[in-house]
C-alpha cells in the first residue's frame, strides 16, 4: 500500500501525511457565519428580482461583454465561413450501421456513457535518419524542442527558426514573436489568438514552426444547460489546428483552420505531414438513422465532414463509446486533412517514429469478491454471501494500436494487450522493424468495509496485513512485430519496482526502475526473440530522464533519494558511462537539494546538448545550466525568475547566445552562450 | 492510497427533500473550497463561483434525490461555474495564474507548503486530488462529477501523486 507522504529533512516528525496537511489547509478556507448569512441573502434577492446572474463583479461582467463583443466578431466571421457550412457528409450508411451495433450496447442510458481519456502519446525512432525541418533565415546553429525521436518534432510552447523565437502563452491566449539577437533581444510582435465566447472556451496547448509557418492547436469546449439534468454540461469538444504565416513577424496572418471532433491528445510533425491524435467520446442521444450522433466528424475548406466508415477500425473488445482519431495535415496544403483514421477505445499517449506511431491506453482490470475478516486476515465467500467487506483487486494493463503513417495517409494497422501500464512515451521504441515496449505491472489488493453513519455510507479500508505484502509490481520488457505480436521478452526484471525512464539507443536499452534504490538496466535487443539483460547498476536515487549525451555517455535526470528509506529530498543529475554496456558505471553525479524540477516529468522542459556541452532545466521559480566538465557536473548559470510552476520555462540557444523563455510572464532572459553572463532581460 | 471512500448506493431515496438554507449550510463550505482551489486562490471569484452556485441552486430547483447527488450537483456546477469563469476574457485580462497563499491565520508553514503544491497541478489533476483526498469522493463520483471517464481519472490521480512526490520530496510507504 502506498500513501502519499512528504519527506524533509530536518523537519520535526520527519514525514507529514499528504492528506492531514492538506486537510488542515483546506479548513482554513472558510467564510465567517456573517459572511455566509449576508451571501444566503443575496442570492434570494436576486433570485426575486429575476436577475440572470448573481454574481457581485457586474462591472467586470460588463467589461467582459464589450471585450467579448470586438473578438466575437471576428469569430463570427470565421465561424460562419468554416464551421457552419455543413456540405454533404460522405458516409457509408451501412457501415455507420456496423458500428452502431457495436457501439448501441455501449450507449444505453445516456448518462453511463463515459469517455476514454487520453494522456499521452509516443512516436518511434527511425534510425535512418529522417528529414530534420532546415532552418530558414538564420546560418547560425540553434537547438530545437527536445524530441524522442531524431527528425519527429513535437509541439511546445516554445518555437525558433534560429532568428525569431516564438512563445505561445496559454494564460494570455497569444503568441509573442522576439527577435534574437542577443542583447538587442527585442518584441516584434504580440498577437492575440481567439478568445473563447459565450458558449465556448478555448485552450491553446501545442505550437509548431515549419517553413514561415506557425501551427497552433487548441482545444475548444462548449457547454449547455441542461433543464433536464439541471447543470451545465459539455455537448463539444472540438480539437483545432490554425495555421499562421509569419513571413511578416510584425503581423502573422490566419490562413487555414481545420476542426475535429474530439479532445487534443497528442501530435507529431515528420516529413512535413502533421500528425494530430484526438479522442472523441460519444455523447447522449445516439440514433441509429443520423451517424452524426456516433460518427466523428471533421471540418476543414471543403466543409464539414464525417470520419468515412472505411476509415474506422473496430478491435474486437470495446468497453466504451468513444473514438481515437489520428488525422494528418500535409503542410504543403493546410486547408483541409489529408487522410484521418479512427478506432473505437481510447487512449493514454503515443509514441511516434518517422513512419509509425503507437498510440497506448493504460487501463486496469478490477474484480471484487466477498470476505470475511477475522484477526487481521481474510476467508473468501460467495458473492451471495452476508457480509459487508470485499476484497477489491487490480492489476494494470495497456492497449496498443499500431497506426501506420504511410507518407500522410494513415491507417491502423494492428492492436494487441500487454500486461502493466506504460509510464510515458520513452517506454516504446521502433528500431529495425521491432518496437521494444517497456511497462511495469501492478497488482494491488485491498480490502474495505461498508459503514453507515447517519444518511452517508463509507467505505473503510482494512488492514490485513497480507494483503500490503500482495501489493506488488514487476517490469516486463517485450519486443513486438509489426503485427504486434510478441516475439521475445524479459518477464519480472525488477520486482517490487516501478519504472521511471528509459531510452533505446538501436540494438541496446536502458531502463531505471525505482523503490529505493535506483537500478539502471542495460538490455540486448540485438535478438528480438531473445531479448537479454546485460547489466544493472545500483545506486541511490533515480532517473526520470535519460538521454546519450555524447559518445559512450548517458545522462540521467531525476531525483535523489535516501538510499535507506528510499525518501527523496532534491534533483539529481547523473552521467553513466555506457562504453560497455554490460558494465554501466555512474561517472559523476551532482545534487540539487530542496529542488524540483518540471523536467522531471515534461522532457521538453530539459535541454541536453553535448556538442554546446549545455544541461539547462528550470529549477524551483528558476533556471539552472550546467555543463559537463573533467568528469563533473558544473554549474554554469542560475536564473532567478517568478514562475510559478516551472513547465512555462524553455532554453535554447542560437549561435553565441542561451535564451531562457518565460511563456507564462513572457519574458526572454539572455545569456552569453560562452561564459554564461546575464546579459538582459526583455 | 488513504482508503476512506465514499460511495453512492443508500437506497433510501424516498422522500428526500433539503431545501436551500440547508443545502447552503451543509454544503458551502464544500462549493468554496473547491472553487478557491480551482480558480488558483483567489478569494474573492471563489465568493462569486459559491454564490453563483447556490444561485443556480435556488433558480433551477434540479430535482434532488439524495444527499450524494446533492453533492454531486454542486461540486459538477461549481467545476462548471470555475471554467467558464477562468476562461472568460475578463478573467484572463485582470488574473494571472500565479497562486496566492490563502490569506489565512493559524495554518503552518507545512500545511501551505502542501496546499501550494496541490495548487500548481494542471487543472484536471488538482480537482481530481482534492475531490479524492478532501471531499474523500471515489474514483466513480469524481469521473461522474468531472464528465471523464474513470480510466482517466485513476491516470490524472496517479500523475498528481507523482508531481506531488516530485514536488515535496515525497517519501514511498
Amino acid at each position: 500500500m502506498r500513501s502519499i507522504g512528504i519527506y524533509k529533512e530536518g523537519l520535526k516528525g520527519g514525514i507529514i501525511m499528504f492528506k492531514d496537511s492538506y486537510k488542515r489547509a483546506n479548513d482554513a478556507v472558510k467564510l465567517s457565519d456573517s459572511q455566509k448569512e449576508q451571501m444566503l441573502d443575496d442570492i434570494k434577492k436576486a433570485k426575486q428580482r429575476r436577475h440572470t446572474r448573481v454574481l457581485p463583479y457586474a462591472a467586470g461582467a460588463i467589461a467582459a461583454c464589450l471585450l467579448l463583443l470586438v473578438v466575437l466578431d471576428v469569430f463570427s466571421v470565421f465561424e460562419g465561413g468554416l464551421f457552419h457550412s455543413v456540405n454533404k457528409k460522405k458516409y457509408d450508411a451501412k457501415s455507420y450501421a456496423d458500428i452502431y451495433e457495436k457501439l448501441s450496447p455501449l450507449c444505453k442510458g445516456s448518462n453511463d456513457l463515459k469517455g476514454e481519456g487520453f494522456d499521452k502519446v509516443s512516436v518511434s525512432e527511425d534510425m535512418n535518419g529522417a528529414a530534420v525541418p532546415e532552418a530558414t533565415g538564420s546560418s547560425e546553429e540553434f537547438s530545437q524542442t527536445n524530441v524522442q525521436t531524431e527528425g519527429v518534432d513535437e509541439g511546445d510552447i516554445v518555437k525558433t527558426d534560429g532568428e525569431y523565437i516564438y512563445i505561445l502563452s496559454y494564460t494570455s491566449s497569444s503568441i509573442s514573436i522576439y527577435k534574437a539577437d542577443g542583447e538587442n533581444t527585442e518584441l516584434v510582435s504580440e498577437n492575440e489568438l481567439f478568445q473563447s465566447s459565450n458558449s465556448a472556451s478555448i485552450y491553446y496547448s501545442d505550437m509548431y514552426y515549419y517553413d514561415d509557418m506557425l501551427i497552433i492547436i487548441a482545444n475548444e469546449y462548449k457547454s449547455e444547460y441542461s433543464n433536464f439534468f439541471g447543470y451545465y454540461h459539455n455537448v463539444s469538444e472540438k480539437t483545432k489546428l490554425f495555421f499562421y504565416d509569419v513571413k511578416v513577424k510584425t503581423s502573422p496572418e490566419l490562413i487555414n483552420s481545420i476542426a475535429i471532433d474530439g479532445s487534443y491528445v497528442q501530435s507529431r510533425l515528420t516529413k512535413g505531414i502533421l500528425y494530430v491524435v484526438t479522442s472523441y467520446r460519444v455523447s447522449s442521444g445516439v440514433k441509429k438513422s443520423s451517424p452524426e450522433t456516433y460518427i466523428p466528424s471533421y471540418c476543414d475548406e471543403n466543409g464539414e465532414a464525417l470520419v468515412r466508415a472505411s476509415d474506422i477500425c473496430i478491435p474486437e473488445n470495446i468497453e466504451s463509446a468513444s473514438y481515437t482519431t489520428v488525422s494528418a495535415v500535409d503542410m504543403e496544403n493546410t486547408g483541409k486533412l489529408k487522410s484521418s483514421a479512427s478506432i473505437l477505445g481510447g487512449s493514454t499517449d503515443i509514441y511516434a517514429s518517422s513512419d509509425s506511431i503507437i498510440i497506448y491506453r493504460n487501463y486496469s482490470d478490477h474484480k471484487e469478491t466477498k470476505i470475511e475478516v477475522s484477526d487481521g486476515s481474510y476467508t473468501v465467500l460467495s458473492d451471495n454471501a452476508d457480509s459487508n467487506a470485499y476484497l477489491y483487486e487490480s492489476s494494470s494493463k495497456a492497449y496498443l494500436y499500431l497506426v501506420s503513417m504511410n507518407g500522410g495517409n494513415v491507417e491502423f494497422t494492428a492492436h494487441t494487450t500487454v500486461d502493466g501500464y506504460i509510464d510515458s512515451q520513452f517506454c516504446i521504441d521502433e528500431y529495425d522493424g521491432y518496437f521494444r515496449v517497456v511497462a511495469t505491472g501492478e497488482t494491488y489488493r485491498h480490502a474495505m468495509r461498508e459503514v453507515n453513519e447517519g444518511e452517508m455510507s463509507y467505505s473503510q479500508s482494512l488492514d490485513i496485513a497480507e494483503l500490503n505484502e500482495n501489493s506488488k509490481s514487476s517490469t516486463t520488457l517485450y519486443v513486438l512485430d509489426k503485427k504486434l505480436d510478441v516475439t521475445g521478452k524479459i518477464e519480472d526484471i525488477a520486482s517490487g519496482e516501478y519504472v521511471k525512464s528509459a531510452r533505446f539507443m538501436g540494438d541496446i536499452g536502458y531502463f531505471v526502475t525505482f523503490r529505493q534504490t535506483d537500478p539502471l538496466f542495460s538490455v540486448d535487443l540485438s535478438d528480438p526473440k531473445k531479448p537479454k539483460v546485460l547489466g544493472e547498476l545500483k545506486i541511490p536515487g533515480f532517473s526520470e530522464y535519460l538521454q546519450s549525451y555524447g559518445e559512450d555517455l548517458l545522462l540521467g535526470f531525476g531525483m535523489a533519494a535516501d538510499m535507506y528509506t528510499g525518501g527523496t529530498y532534491g534533483l539529481k543529475l547523473s552521467m553513466f558511462n555506457i562504453k560497455d554496456p554490460t558494465n554501466v558505471k555512474e561517472v559523476a553525479c551532482r545534487e540539487i537539494r530542496d529542488a524540483y524540477s518540471a523536467a522531471l516529468y515534461n522532457h521538453k522542459a530539459i535541454l541536453a546538448d553535448a556538442k554546446k556541452n549545455i544541461i539547462g532545466f528550470p529549477v524551483n521559480e528558476g533556471y539552472m545550466i550546467f555543463s559537463y566538465e573533467k568528469g563533473e557536473f558544473k554549474l554554469k548559470g542560475t536564473i532567478k525568475d517568478e514562475c510559478s510552476w516551472n513547465d512555462n520555462m524553455r532554453g535554447l540557444y542560437i549561435g553565441e547566445y542561451y535564451y531562457v523563455v518565460d511563456a507564462v510572464n513572457v519574458s526572454v532572459t539572455v545569456l552569453d552562450l560562452n561564459n554564461f553572463k546575464l546579459l538582459c532581460k526583455k | 492510497m488513504l482508503f476512506t471512500v465514499m460511495r453512492a448506493g443508500d437506497n433510501q431515496n424516498d422522500g428526500f427533500s433539503i431545501t436551500a438554507d440547508e443545502a447552503f449550510i451543509k454544503y458551502s463550505d464544500m462549493v468554496l473550497r473547491l472553487a478557491y482551489q480551482r480558480v488558483n486562490g483567489n478569494f474573492s471569484d471563489a465568493q462569486d463561483i459559491m454564490c453563483e452556485v447556490f444561485y443556480r441552486l435556488v433558480k433551477h430547483k434540479p430535482n434532488i434525490e439524495s444527499d450524494e447527488h446533492m453533492k454531486a450537483w454542486l461540486i459538477r456546477v461549481t467545476i462548471n461555474c470555475s471554467s467558464s469563469l477562468l476562461s472568460s476574457a475578463w478573467h484572463k485580462r485582470t488574473c494571472t495564474l500565479s497562486e496566492t497563499i490563502p490569506a489565512q491565520n493559524g495554518v503552518a508553514s507545512e500545511d501551505l507548503t502542501v496546499y501550494n503544491a496541490v495548487m500548481s497541478l494542471p487543472k484536471s489533476i488538482k480537482t481530481a486530488i482534492h475531490l479524492f483526498y478532501y471531499e474523500d469522493l471515489s474514483v466513480e463520483e469524481i469521473a461522474e462529477a468531472m464528465s471523464a471517464n474513470e480510466n482517466t481519472v485513476k491516470s490524472w490521480l496517479r500523475r498528481g501523486r507523482e508531481r506531488l512526490r516530485a514536488i515535496l520530496n515525497e517519501q514511498i510507504d
